[in-house]
């Protein structure tokens, strides 16, 4: 341990005794700028629950049109490339393409697939 | 993708115009409940705290969905952009993630640029075995159970999607039915997981767990780095020169034996 020690002092670029060095370091952050005189922002699921309002409240969309893909005949609503959601439960099959789930209309769509009620969102 | 049956009753959702930490809030019909989008939670009204489980979904183009589920039906609404094709991904890759959580146990992720370093990945989650599965030409990643039949299989990629070392099966990376081999027509179970941006995956879920592709030589230069030693001082030569003045190694002077340089005590 001591050797180790030995070996970081030697190489080092903050010379002095350990306890010193800490505390040269543990200081340095206030030099940046921006740092050490704002209150950090809090992220993640612990900060607390403050909804910001945006924009307008949406009308909720209750069962979208749907259409079987072998009666689709033209791309209009989704091209070969396009990204989907795809979802498949008891034997249905179902695709949201992700540029209809875009938008300030149409961001959250109410479901049935089968007997099952899913809620689609992107 | 999230099951909107509740104990009680189904649940009419819509976008409350409101976000936080700039994701969308929903908020249900019936109670005015609002809803974090990515947590499936209940931040704020009569059903704080309920969730929504999510429903297995995966990401993938339309050409590859409607070829392995040619059953399927799309929804039609009209368009709003012309972003999310399978060319989105070019020069993006780490902005999407696939993610997994569970109550109990970190969230885990596995970011499309790691990913596509390896691109069937054999990996545990909360100590149950999975394996991760990409295709890059359409960005979907899928995860499945390895246990099948009381047998961990171990993975390996191949052409047509991935192959098992056990039995030498090949699985279809999408659906994760046995497309032929011995277990032809068998199916994998696939886990629930949660397509995202990197971003707001982070910000929300800050305890995650990252799976990144082992490159042990760039990683060990990054800890080195990162305890305030430059690399190219880490030299072997640099390290052997420092041991020899540490343990101040005595050279033998000419005439003297080796036997000399040791006191004898009597």
């Amino acid at each position: 341990m001591s050797r180790f020690r030995w070996y970081v002092s030697r190489i080092s670029p903050f010379p002095g005794r350990p306890s010193v060095r800490l505390l040269l370091l543990s200081s340095a952050w206030l030099m940046l700028p921006g740092c050490g005189s704002s209150v950090p922002e809090s992220t993640g699921t612990d900060g607390a629950f403050r909804p910001v309002h945006v924009k307008p409240v949406q009308q909720p969309i209750i069962e979208p049109p749907i259409e079987r893909a072998v009666d689709l005949k033209s791309s209009e609503f989704v091209k070969d490339d396009d990204l989907v959601i795809g979802v498949a439960l008891n034997g249905d099959y179902r695709a949201y393409p992700l540029n209809q789930l875009t938008g300030p209309k149409q961001e959250v769509i109410n479901d049935y697939l089968g007997d099952q009620p899913i809620l689609v969102t992107w | 993708m999230y099951d909107r049956q509740q104990q009680d009753q189904v649940l009419t959702l819509f976008g409350s115009g409101k976000t936080w930490q700039r994701s969308l809030i929903l908020e249900d019909q019936s109670s005015g409940s609002l809803w974090s989008q990515l947590l499936g939670k209940a931040m704020q009204g009569k059903r704080q705290g309920q969730t929504l489980p999510i429903i297995a979904s995966v990401l993938t183009d339309w050409k590859t969905w409607k070829e392995k589920n040619p059953l399927t039906s799309v929804m039609t609404l009209p368009p709003m952009t012309s972003f999310y094709d399978n060319e989105c991904y070019q020069g993006r890759m780490g902005k999407f993630l696939i993610g997994m959580r569970k109550a109990g146990e970190s969230p885990r992720a596995w970011r499309f640029d790691q990913l596509i370093n390896q691109p069937i990945l054999n990996d545990q989650y909360a100590g149950e075995p999975v394996v991760v599965v990409f295709w890059e030409a359409t960005g979907s990643a899928t995860v499945f159970d390895r246990q099948m039949e009381g047998e961990t299989l171990l993975f390996e990629p191949h052409e047509m999607g991935f192959t098992d070392q056990q039995s030498g099966s090949v699985w279809d990376p999408l659906t994760g039915v046995a497309i032929s081999g011995p277990r032809q027509g068998q199916q994998l179970a696939m886990r629930t997981t949660i397509p995202s941006f990197s971003e707001p995956w982070e910000r929300f879920h800050n305890d995650t767990e990252y799976w990144i592709v082992d490159l042990p030589l760039f990683f060990s230069s990054q800890i080195v780095e990162n305890v305030g030693i430059r690399c190219e001082q880490v030299s072997r030569g640099h390290i052997m020169e420092r041991y020899r003045q540490s343990i101040k190694l005595k050279t033998i002077p000419a005439g003297q034996k080796p036997e000399d340089l040791f006191e004898k005590r009597r």
